[in-house]
Formats: structure tokens, C-alpha cells, sequence
């Protein structure tokens, strides 16, 4: 299931690149178009997280769109993570945040963006058998490489705090670290 | 548009809604304890006659199925070293555990337990070792599967024919990846002779894993800050020599290693599967919320024992069995070598590519199909698997039916004029005595037979609750 929705988001881009969405009308002014990207790579938890569950790889995808003020971006991102324990414990997080991505305005051939952002994680724990949807807090950075006026090519590497110290009985909250390369594209929207 | 979906993706994860479960503090919570003992008694010591008090070639201790060297030291050169002696230490290694068919635990846990009285081992002294495991998800369990990748006593010895039985030098197998001695009788414990016969043969292996009964079943919630599995495999002083035999290079050779006694499912001479031989039971309970009985039996050599009452009104027959071992197997299957019985000679081993055990073979071959075709002549097939169907069901119970654990052995069990159970689950419970003398030779490796149940408190029942000593 979850090599199909790779594949068929791979398609899904491929097919959007013969067409004219890509093309952008001002070289200089790619990268502010909307973009629409997909990451891989490894996922870590950390602090208490990180005690019970080991890292693995994970992936997810994004979309951004151009704000009225240049240099932000609003960002909505999914992604999904599977954690294995020593033990039979294992942890399925499905993060699905908007944030507000800021470009450096610093005059370099790569872009360096720094994110926040908030929205909701669905939490699995097995074999414990819970599932639910808790509050969600990002934070993060990005540097970017052009490749071509279409496509970039990013590392990228996030915060994420799954809240749940409001919740009674509660002593911590879910603490990861997503890092990845990403390829993105500039929309002609 | 643009604004429009982004206000659509908002509206949707706004509707979803958050849970009330904390996840990430409940990850680091273990609220499920595992505790395994190796002891009949649920609380201190084994109360059983004597290991030690058992000599080593002793017909208590030593099996009829020890027929090749039955005294290994009046063999040729034997001195205390080459001559069988008492294990000392017992090796299991867990692999898995699983609580209804769901995994819970599959941390790896090795155990080297010395079997002596003084060295006051948590295994067999009533306190028990805790097993690394995982929660469980909230419900209701009736049964657990404990994965035994091998289990092994100490001291087993190899004895080769060469002219006559000499000893060759200490058996050795592989535990926790070192090479020890020992004998691993796990991979013994199966019952091929029959089971061979019947369609789900491939899948029945007694040990892996054991399927255990958890005696008036175990509801695991949040609720309760802790929960207790208690499980018990009856190891101490429940041990007994047996003797394996095979070729190597031809060469026939014998060892003489220690597994549980085959008090339930007898092992004949020449016979080396041994399974149904472990006996185990859990029970569950709360801590905090439980009540606890003293009870006075009268007698200082008295078991007492307390079951559900439920379990005894639905079966109580699947506490007891009427006969045992040998008389078991007879009563059942009849008597090997009688004309009809459907307990048929086993067929020899093939010894390898040496010529002198080969011809050995088929002498032996001969024999064989000689005492098959005479014992044969008067059993017909539907004979033969309706005897071995009663057999079985005495023995390890229906898989399918309501014998599904087959002998059960009681969840409390206590030893004395006295007898204390503190840690009870509340309910209503009937309390037997069984009158056992430890000091007799005779009781040695042996559990107990219908007969030997006796009531106590005339029979009736006691209820226990939560935060109350009651007693009788």
C-alpha cells in the first residue's frame, strides 16, 4: 500500500511535468511559485520518544503556496512514520501540519527557509490498539538547491512535538525529528 | 480557489477532533507484569519429596525407559566424574510471549537457575522472575503462550557401545550461544508416535509454544495501575532421568539426561518423545485488589488447594486425572506385545552407511515386523485410532473441545497445617486438601489422581473480596 502511493505520486508528477504547469514565466522569479514536493529520509525520536521506539526511515509529501508578502510561504505537509521497538511495541505517526515557511533574504545560490507551523499528528501504538489525533508543533529549516527553473532539490530537517501534557495522566509529549531530501517543483499556477 | 482549499484542508483537521489517551506517557508505562516460578506451590518453596533425597539410579528417579545403562556405575572404569549424577542446574530460554494468540513480548530472556535449596533462587523460592514484556491491549485473556526455545538440565552424560557400554565424555548442546553441558529436551518434547498419524501432526509441538491456562482469566484495563501474570511450570523436584538413543558413526550410543517426570504421559523403553510432560498454569490478579485466606488443613503433610468455583462446575474433571503414567497409557492403549492392544512396537532406528549396525538393523527389523504382524492380528484402524483418541484426550485434552488445556494443574496451591493464599482475585472459590507425605519414596515426581482431592470446608464455598483476610 504504501509503495503504491509512491508510485502513483511519482506518476502523478511525471504526468504534471509534460504539461505547461511547470513552466515558470520569469526564470528569476521560479522560486516563488507555488511548489509541490515529496521528502524521504531518516526519521528519529528523541528525548522520552526515543527511549521506547528506534529510528527508522520515513517520507511524506508538501504543498506551498505564495503569500501577498514575498519571502513567506504558507506550507501544508503529510507525512507518514512507522517506529519498531526492541520489543513488539510499535508507533505509527501520520504528522499533517500547515506552516508558514520564511526565505532568508541573504544573496546566495541556495535558498535557506526557516519553517513553523501547527496541526494535528495521527498517533497508532501497538499492540496497545489506541489510535487517535493529537495537537502538533513544528519547527524547522530548510536550504534548498535550483535544479533547473522546474524543479528543486532540498535538505531539509523538522521539529516535531506532538502535544499531549494537556492530556490528564500525562507526564510528556511525543518528541521526533524528521530529516530528508526532498524534491520539489515550481508550479505554474 | 486557492483560499478555498486551504480553508477546506483547516476545516477538515479541525473536525477530526483529538483523543484523551496519552500515548507517549502510556508508551513508558509497564503496567503488565509477568512473573514465572518454577514451583507447584504459588507462594514459597517446593514442597515436593526430594530431588536430592532420590538416588540416581533409584526407580523413582531413574525412568523405565532407562534400559541400555541402567546402573553407569558398575560400568568398565567408571568413577564419579563418568557416572551419572543429579543435575544441578536448570536453562530455559523464552523467545516469545503472546497473550490470546497476540504478541506481547519477544525479547529474548535466558535463564540459568541453579536447582539446589540453598542457593534461595527467585524461580523456586515463591517471589519468581519478572519477564521483560510489553503491554498488552485492554480486554479480556484467558490464555498464554510462552515460546520455550530450549530448555536443559545439566549434568546428561553419553555412553557408547563399543563391546560393552563405556562412557564417552558429557553431553554438550548450544545455550545462549555458548556451548554447555547439558541435554535440551525441548526438541523432545513432542509425541510423534501417534501424532504422526493424524492430519495436524506437522503442527504439535508441546513447547513452542505451551499453551497456558490463565485460570479464571485475566481483564486487563488502564484502570488498574498494575496488573500480575502469574504463570507456573512445575520444575522443581518434579525431574527425572531418561535415557536417548542413537547411532553416530555407527556407533550406538545412549545419553542419560534429566527432564520432567512422565507422571501424566509415560515413556517406555526405547521410546524418546516425551512431551505433555511440562505442566504449567497462570492466574492473574490485581495488586490492591485482592483478598486473601488462611485455612487451617489439620495436617502439616496436606496440599490445599483452591480453585473457582466456576471452573469446578463447568469442569472440574480437567483438575484430576483418574489413573496415571504407565497405567494411563495401559488402560487406554492396553499393554505392548498383547495380540489387539493398539500400543504397537516402534520400529528401529536406521543406524547409517556402517555395515556391522546395519545388519544389527535389520535383525532388529525382523523382530519388529514379527511383533507388529502378532499384535496387529486382532486391532483393526478404527480400533487403533479411537484408542489413541481416548489416550489423548486424557493426556493433553481436545485442542477443539472443552479438555482444550487438557490436565490442568490448580491455580493456588499451598503445603501445610496452615496455609496461607494472600494474593486472591475476588470471586468465589471450592478449597481441597490432598494428603501428601513427602517423606515417602513413593510420592516422588508425581502430582494428583481424582481420589486424592478431598474437600474442605465441607465442600461449600468460600467468597473472597477485595481488602478482606477471611479464613476457615
Amino acid at each position: 500500500m504504501k509503495k503504491s502511493i509512491i508510485y502513483i505520486s511519482v506518476l502523478a508528477v511525471v504526468f504534471l511535468m509534460v504539461t505547461d504547469l511547470f513552466a515558470a514565466g520569469s526564470r528569476k522569479k521560479y522560486f516563488e511559485r507555488p511548489q509541490i514536493g515529496l521528502w524521504y529520509g531518516p526519521i528519529t525520536p528523541i528525548m522520552d520518544t526515543g527511549e521506547h521506539v528506534d529510528t527508522d526511515l520515513g517520507g511524506g509529501a508538501f504543498f506551498r503556496y505564495n503569500l501577498p508578502y514575498d519571502p513567506l510561504k504558507l506550507g501544508f505537509d503529510v507525512s507518514y512514520q512507522n517506529y519498531q521497538s526492541d520489543g513488539v511495541d510499535e508507533l505509527t505517526l501520520i504528522p499533517t501540519y500547515f506552516n508558514l515557511l520564511y526565505l532568508l533574504p541573504i544573496n546566495i545560490p541556495v535558498k535557506l527557509q526557516l519553517k513553523a507551523g501547527a496541526g494535528l499528528c495521527n498517533v497508532e501504538f501497538k499492540p496497545d490498539g489506541t489510535k487517535q489525533w493529537d495537537p502538533l508543533f513544528m519547527a524547522g529549516t530548510e536550504i534548498s538547491f535550483p535544479a533547473g527553473k522546474m524543479a528543486n532539490i532540498a535538505l531539509r530537517i523538522d521539529y516535531l512535538c506532538i502535544y499531549e501534557k494537556h492530556l490528564q495522566g500525562s507526564t510528556t509529549n511525543g518528541y521526533v525529528i524528521n530529516a530528508g531530501i526532498s524534491l520539489y517543483f515550481n508550479l505554474n499556477l | 480557489m486557492k483560499y478555498k482549499i486551504i480553508l477546506l484542508l483547516t476545516i477538515l483537521l479541525a473536525i477530526i477532533g483529538c483523543g484523551d489517551t496519552p500515548i507517549f506517557t502510556e508508551m513508558k508505562t509497564n503496567r503488565l507484569r509477568i512473573i514465572i516460578k518454577g514451583t507447584l506451590e504459588t507462594e514459597g518453596v517446593s514442597r515436593f519429596s526430594k530431588m536430592t533425597d532420590q538416588t540416581i539410579n533409584q526407580s523413582t528417579f531413574q525412568d523405565d525407559s532407562v534400559d541400555d545403562v541402567t546402573d553407569s556405575s558398575s560400568l568398565v572404569g567408571a568413577t564419579v566424574t563418568t557416572q551419572d549424577a543429579q543435575p544441578t542446574t536448570f536453562m530455559l530460554d523464552i523467545a516469545e510471549i503472546r497473550l490470546n494468540g497476540a504478541k506481547i513480548s519477544d525479547y529474548r530472556q535466558v535463564f540459568t537457575i541453579p536447582l539446589d535449596d540453598t542457593s534461595n533462587h527467585p524461580f523456586f523460592n515463591g517471589t519468581g522472575i519478572e519477564l521483560v514484556t510489553d503491554d498488552p491491549g485492554v480486554g479480556n485473556y484467558d490464555s498464554v503462550q510462552l515460546y520455550i526455545r530450549k530448555m536443559a538440565f545439566n549434568n546428561a552424560k553419553l555412553y557408547q557401545l563399543v563391546n560393552s557400554f563405556s562412557y564417552e565424555k558429557d553431553a554438550e548442546f548450544i545455550f545462549n550461544e555458548q556451548t554447555v553441558n547439558g541435554f535440551d529436551f525441548n526438541q523432545l518434547s513432542v509425541n510423534s508416535y501417534w501424532d504422526g498419524l493424524r492430519t495436524e501432526s506437522s503442527g504439535i509441538n508441546r513447547v513452542f509454544p505451551v499453551q497456558i491456562p490463565i485460570v479464571g482469566g485475566m481483564t486487563y484495563t488502564k484502570d488498574n495501575g498494575e496488573t500480575v501474570l502469574e504463570i507456573r511450570l512445575v520444575v522443581k523436584n518434579f525431574i527425572k532421568k531418561y535415557e536417548y538413543d542413537f547411532y553416530s558413526a555407527g556407533v550406538y550410543k545412549v545419553c542419560h539426561y534429566y527432564a520432567f517426570s512422565d507422571w501424566l504421559r509415560d515413556v517406555k523403553a526405547g521410546e524418546s518423545d516425551i512431551g505433555r510432560n511440562l505442566h504449567a498454569v497462570a492466574r492473574a490478579y490485581v495488586p490492591g485488589k485482592t483478598g486473601s485466606i488462611t485455612i487451617t488443613s489439620g495436617s502439616p503433610t496436606r496440599y490445599v488447594v483452591a480453585i473457582p468455583t466456576s471452573e469446578i462446575t463447568s469442569n472440574f474433571s480437567n483438575y484430576y486425572t483418574t489413573l496415571s503414567g504407565s497405567a494411563l497409557r495401559i488402560n487406554k492403549v492396553g499393554v505392548r506385545g498383547v495380540s489387539g492392544s493398539s500400543d504397537l512396537p516402534i520400529a528401529p532406528a536406521y543406524p547409517g552407511s556402517y555395515i556391522e549396525p546395519i545388519l544389527d538393523y535389520y535383525l532388529k527389523y525382523e523382530k519388529y515386523k514379527s511383533d507388529w504382524t502378532s499384535q496387529v492380528a486382532g486391532l483393526d484402524l478404527a480400533t487403533y485410532t479411537n484408542a489413541w483418541n481416548a489416550y489423548e484426550l486424557a493426556v493433553h485434552g481436545d485442542p477443539d473441545g472443552i479438555y482444550n488445556y487438557g490436565l490442568k494443574i490448580p491455580p493456588y496451591v499451598g503445603y501445610g497445617a496452615n496455609v496461607t493464599f494472600s494474593n486472591l482475585t475476588p470471586g468465589t472459590y471450592k478449597f481441597y486438601y490432598i494428603d501428601y507425605n513427602a517423606a515417602l519414596p513413593a510420592n516422588y515426581g508425581k502430582l494428583f489422581l481424582d481420589t486424592e482431592f478431598q474437600p474442605l470446608n465441607s465442600g461449600a464455598d468460600v467468597v473472597i473480596s477485595e481488602g478482606v483476610n477471611t479464613g476457615f
